[in-house]
């Protein structure tokens, strides 16, 4: 067996026995807890899937995730670590409120395309901001960019309770969104509809920018060796923009999506903390935009699953950051199994020579 | 010491076994065995696994299979400590010794003499004075480190392993940063301590050096132990036979040069103000179409700085560097590359010259994604990339199984030999050459060697910069020695000109006119 092969099955195995331990964990959790544990497991582990609108809710949980989880992709292939998507699909939501509301230049479809393009543009340029204080002035990625998102918190927050709040409602949000802006539904009585399409062609799209595009390439060079990308002639800091600009505008799409998607109002009052879901579908995915629908769907599920069994047992749903939290340790260990991947990477390639 | 502790060796490696988490098989089924008071040779090429060995010997890699016998009992090593616990010291190639303390301070380092709560400082010059004394080592224990010359820092990296004891001194190619003349004393010293009844462990490829000075040696291939030697009953050919498998004659044929016009000028550059002191003070020279000039000099003496500098990786802060007639102070690195025509192969391969982490075809490709025939509207036009990456890797003879292969997964030579295809596949004015054989075995060695013959021959200017000096009286038409930023001497052609000269140019014995100097630079 080559190693490379060895390297990719114990990714796979890694991953799925994370999820195992993590879920193992939960479920004792669960015994210990509940009075009534098989309601509660049954709820939680296949609550999901007993009627159409729990699909649904499935689908609706997982289609930001994938947004997120893309935006981190892009965001993180040239090593860069920002936490732009954060701040970005706070925003995404917002603008896209805003144009949704306040641009009435055109109406019906052709303002939901206006808009999410508008979000697009606004939200990438959004995220070029702290890494060109990182790259110009030397401050830290990571923390400029978390610190950065407060500032369009604050920003948004402005706008939305200055020119966005509806004061005449009850229920405390924006305006009411143009009913004409939202996205068809595909599936009756569920809430899946077209963003779950936008999603799928943007995971298409990121696959292909990245690893089929002279750009991509060249992001994921600079990810691998910045001074050989450097050495080589290409414009690290053009290229390393560029990925931010496209992993902010895809967080940020993810954002307005959401606004055409499943909320009949802008009521955001807090960052989303879709950011660091973000990281989350992201690590499972290996970085990788093919396996983001898989992780994304995953989250998604554990998540329904378990808001499912938080309405109907006695558990609260807070399990869920008890799985994500174990998956994402064990994954993230890179000590985690490597004894044991270097006994077989020893045995095959004694095996491979005697048989040579 | 009893006759009965020589029966057994000091150390014994047996079935050792060594796989690398990137699958490479760096050892298998190694024996080795040292004695005391021998100095023993481990040769081979690099990649063969030398340097892998003594990192187990020394704790720092963890042994796969086989075992470890010190005097005869079992043992493992897990850590530096536990193998200096054992009497066992290295000297790495890089230095360990911190640059801005004293040659003292360093020795006792882990094991400071106190007073009260302080460093006993005076206390530490003591005992540095009395090892030093001990093993006719002589060092300044007062001197900071960063002030000494390489083989005396080498000489107070030996002392600080006996300081701790050792009886087993491990060198990793320790001749690769001297000069002929440091060379020489360093061989004088490990006499001595062998007479004291030490081992040394000697790791080189210089075949020469081992016949001088070592008793026995032992032949690493592929990772594999090709048998113990008594070095005096073994002949070069026979050593080199054992390392490469069949006989590598380096004696390449070399044609007359026949230089043309004036490809690259370098006038009165200045670089590393601000850093203490010049790293490039005033150097100016010329390189013609045709003519390959090598630079020799110590490592450290500006080198490095010079070529970046021509490459765009830094900006010369005084002169000015030409291109064919083009000025290319103003100029990035791509438009250095692609509008002044210029190739680079960097020193560090694995810094610089590759992505390691990306396939063979991704990093062969890297410098031509902008042609048309590579991407159309910034897609990727991959059946071309395929075929291209293909025709590179039999036409540069790379051994790998496929073109999608990590470049991490190839051997040191492997890897130079897709930097030299990335740079040297397409037409270039001007190539630069940091280090071409550095770190990589005798067969590819040759075969960049002739690849820089072709190209100097069909009219290309070509500058090398080594530090092997074997290797820069070979490829050289003529030859720069750079001594402290400045240009020491300059030779316009390479009849007569002998490493011991060279030697005495590269250690600031001796320094040229400004006369013979100016020679170099060519309008």
């Amino acid at each position: 067996m080559s190693n490379k092969k060895l390297d990719m099955i114990f990714s796979v195995v890694k991953t799925f026995l994370a999820i195992l331990i993590a879920m193992v964990v939960a479920l004792i959790i669960i015994l210990c807890i509940s009075d009534e544990p098989l309601t509660a497991l049954h709820s939680f582990l296949l609550g999901p899937f007993t009627n159409i609108r729990r699909i649904g809710n499935l689908v609706e949980n997982t289609v930001p995730l994938i947004f997120v989880g893309l935006g981190v992709c892009v965001l993180w292939a040239t090593g860069k670590r920002t936490l732009s998507g954060e701040g970005c699909y706070y925003f995404g939501g917002l603008f896209g409120a805003l144009m949704a509301l306040k641009f009435t230049v055109v109406s019906g479809k052709a303002l939901t395309v206006t808009s999410l393009i508008a979000v697009i543009a606004v939200c990438g340029l959004l995220a070029l901001l702290p890494i060109v204080v990182n790259m110009k002035y030397g401050a830290d990625d990571f923390v400029v960019s978390l610190l950065f998102n407060y500032v369009i918190f604050y920003v948004g927050n402005y706008i939305f309770s200055n020119y966005l709040m509806d004061i005449t409602s009850t229920s405390s949000g924006s305006y009411l969104l143009p009913e004409d802006t939202f996205f068809p539904t595909l599936v009756e009585k569920t809430k899946i509809n077209g963003s779950l399409i936008v999603a799928l062609v943007m995971v298409v799209l990121t696959w292909f920018f990245l690893y089929k595009t002279k750009w991509g390439y060249r992001i994921r060079l600079i990810g691998i060796n910045a001074n050989y990308a450097r050495y080589i002639g290409i414009n690290v800091l053009g290229m390393c923009l560029l990925a931010q600009f496209i992993g902010g505008a895809i967080s940020g799409l993810g954002g307005g999506v959401e606004m055409f998607g499943h909320n009949s109002r802008f009521a955001w009052f807090s960052l989303t903390n879709m950011g660091w879901d973000g990281i989350m579908v992201a690590t499972l995915a290996y970085y990788k935009p093919q396996y983001i629908l898989l992780s994304a769907l995953f989250l998604g599920y554990v998540r329904t699953g378990a808001d499912i069994m938080n309405r109907t047992s006695d558990v609260a749903s807070e399990i869920v950051l008890v799985i994500q939290a174990i998956m994402i340790l064990f994954i993230g260990a890179k000590s985690f199994m490597a004894g044991t991947q270097q006994k077989l990477r020893v045995k095959y390639s004694t095996e491979e020579r005697k048989g040579a | 010491m009893s006759a009965a502790e020589h029966t057994v060796p000091a150390i014994e490696m047996k079935g050792i076994t060594k796989i690398y988490s990137n699958g490479v098989v760096a050892n298998k089924d190694v024996d080795f065995s040292v004695n005391y008071g021998e100095i023993h040779a481990v040769m081979g090429e690099n990649g063969a696994g030398k340097s892998t060995l003594m990192k187990m010997l020394f704790g720092i890699e963890k042994v796969d299979k086989g075992q470890i016998f010190f005097e005869g009992k079992p043992v493992t090593i897990n850590s530096p400590a536990e193998a200096i616990a054992l009497k066992i010291g290295m000297v790495h190639q890089e230095f360990m010794l911190v640059p801005s303390l004293t040659v003292a301070e360093n020795m006792v380092l882990r094991e400071e003499p106190r007073k009260g709560i302080f460093i006993d400082r005076n206390k530490a010059v003591e005992e540095t004075r009395k090892i030093s004394e001990a093993f006719h080592l002589p060092v300044d224990p007062r001197a900071r480190v960063a002030d000494l010359p390489v083989g005396i820092k080498q000489r107070v990296e030996i002392l600080k392993a006996l300081y701790r004891g050792a009886k087993i001194l491990i060198l990793d190619e320790p001749t690769a940063v001297l000069t002929p003349q440091e060379t020489e004393e360093l061989f004088r010293q490990l006499l001595i301590l062998k007479e004291h009844g030490h081992t040394v462990i000697f790791i080189s490829h210089k075949i020469r050096e081992i016949k001088q000075i070592c008793d026995r040696i032992t032949i690493l291939k592929n990772g594999r132990s090709m048998g113990v030697y008594q070095v005096k009953d073994i002949s070069e050919a026979d050593i080199s036979r054992l390392m490469v498998g069949h006989e590598v004659k380096m004696n390449l044929e070399k044609k007359e040069a026949h230089p043309g016009n004036t490809v690259l000028k370098v006038e009165h550059v200045h670089y590393g103000y601000g850093e203490g002191k010049l790293k490039l003070n005033d150097v100016t020279f010329s390189v013609r179409k045709g003519e390959i000039v090598g630079i020799a000099g110590v490592e450290g003496n500006g080198q490095r700085e010079l070529l970046e500098c021509l490459t765009g990786l830094r900006k010369a802060q005084r002169g000015r560097v030409t291109i064919s007639g083009k000025d290319v102070s103003g100029m990035n690195i791509y438009e250095i590359r692609e509008k002044a025509k210029t190739a680079y192969i960097p020193q560090d391969r694995l810094l610089f010259g590759v992505a390691a982490g990306a396939s063979i075809e991704e990093n062969l490709l890297a410098n031509r994604m902008n042609y048309r025939e590579f991407s159309h509207w910034g897609v990727l036009k991959e059946k071309n990339f395929v075929k291209t990456a293909k025709e590179l890797i039999r036409e540069f003879t790379i051994k790998c199984d496929s073109e999608k292969q990590l470049v991490s997964m190839l051997s040191g030579g492997n890897i130079q030999k897709v930097v030299v295809a990335r740079e040297l596949s397409m037409p270039r004015d001007l190539i630069i050459i940091d280090q071409p054989s550095r770190g990589i075995d005798v067969g590819a060695t040759k075969f960049i060697h002739e690849k820089i013959f072709e190209l100097r021959d069909a009219g290309a200017a070509i500058l090398v910069n080594s530090a092997d000096l074997a290797e820069i009286l070979e490829l050289s038409d003529s030859l720069i020695v750079m001594y402290e930023g400045e240009i020491a001497a300059f030779f316009p052609d390479m009849k007569d000109v002998t490493e011991e000269q060279l030697g005495e140019y590269m250690l600031g014995i001796k320094k040229q006119t400004q006369e013979e100097i100016r020679e170099a630079y060519h309008e």
